[in-house]
């Protein structure tokens, strides 16, 4: 469940970070790729958990060792005239999620896949060393809302957008031309968690 | 499942339709209960409550998805809480939220309870699992259960 994948997940990340720190040249691209992802896939499992600090602390050291070893994965990306922040970790600060909700209209208990109502399993219990769980097959969505807490860790913002006047009004000028805009978001101290998504970058 | 003889029977709990705080719902008429509901009859059937729903041929359950837990809206009958040392709706709680995969629980309960002398009273909570068990244990026995006579 989400509290011990998110500790799991941490290990992990804390591992192969002193790993690829120890020896940059270790880890491709898509490693680096993959471990920041990780890192927000922990962070994003541990909300209210002791082990948040940690993440967080954790989440920032991915960013900054990824930014100084290859800045070139901390590009924006073009979105027509302006930009989208894309990056797990400036999005990992962001501790919002998505909410939908929805009518259940078929269901069957994962254990003996017979009615919930009436089969012996408890959603929840372990059978066997099996949990039980009910298998929603049918629903409706209803709604959809913006929550602090989802109850999917993943279901997160992906990006973000970047208005090209904000990156130049950083830059204190127009972007010269065939640039693209490079992320110092980690090479400065954190300024924390945020619940809002324009006051991550 | 059990058939519900009525909303209201001294010696169970009966699952009512509805959700407890300002959460959104489909947009007619229908009753709807939680999607908590499943877990909730279950688990206390379990432990040996008599745990009815009210409309048992159309338990119609919406789910929010998010890490909170709405539990579905029950009236406590005289006869489930006499003799129960006033811990009762704190046991319920803790049976529930032992079956829950969360360390940290965000709860939102909304549950009539009918007192020794028959009266009703309205017990409501949004927020901490622990604090809610606490709160309950406290409601009861306001109530007066809990003392020798009951």
């Amino acid at each position: 469940m989400p509290t011990d994948s998110g500790v799991s997940r941490l290990i992990e990340v804390q591992r192969l970070l002193a790993e690829y720190r120890a020896d940059p040249n270790l880890a491709t691209n898509a490693d680096l790729i993959a471990l920041r992802r990780g890192a927000r896939a922990a962070i994003d499992r541990l909300d209210d958990q002791p082990e948040f600090d940690e993440a967080h602390d954790t989440l920032d050291q991915v960013g900054q060792h990824i930014r100084q070893a290859r800045p070139e994965l901390c590009l924006f990306t073009e979105a027509g005239d302006d930009y989208t922040q894309d990056c797990p970790v400036a999005l990992g600060h962001i501790r919002l999620g998505l909410s939908v909700g929805l009518e259940i209209q078929e269901s069957h208990c994962s254990i003996c896949e017979g009615d919930v109502w009436e089969c012996p399993h408890i959603p929840g219990k372990s059978y066997d060393g099996q949990s039980a769980a009910r298998v929603v097959t049918k629903a409706k969505i209803f709604e959809a809302s913006v929550v602090s807490r989802p109850d999917f860790p993943d279901a997160r913002f992906m990006s973000q957008p970047v208005s090209r006047a904000r990156v130049e009004a950083a830059l204190g000028g127009p972007l010269p031309a065939n640039t693209k805009p490079l992320c110092d978001r980690c090479l400065t101290p954190c300024s924390g968690i945020s619940d809002s998504p324009l006051a991550t970058l | 499942m059990t058939e519900a003889p009525s909303r209201w029977d001294e010696k169970s709990i009966v699952v009512v339709p509805g959700l407890p705080g300002n959460l959104t719902s489909p947009d007619d008429d229908r009753p709807i209960y939680p999607a908590s509901t499943l877990a909730f009859v279950k688990v206390l059937r379990n432990e040996g409550y008599t745990v009815l729903v009210a409309t048992p041929e159309d338990v119609r359950e919406v789910s929010h998805h998010a890490s909170d837990e709405w539990l579905p809206l029950a009236n406590f009958g005289l006869q489930v809480l006499a003799g129960g040392g006033g811990n009762v709706l704190a046991a319920v709680l803790m049976h529930f939220f032992g079956a829950l995969p969360r360390r940290k629980i965000v709860a939102h309960i909304k549950w009539n309870v009918q007192s020794p002398d028959g009266s009703v009273h309205e017990f409501m909570f949004d927020g901490d699992g622990d604090t809610a068990i606490e709160v309950a244990r406290t409601f009861e026995h306001s109530l007066g259960y809990g003392d020798d006579a009951n």
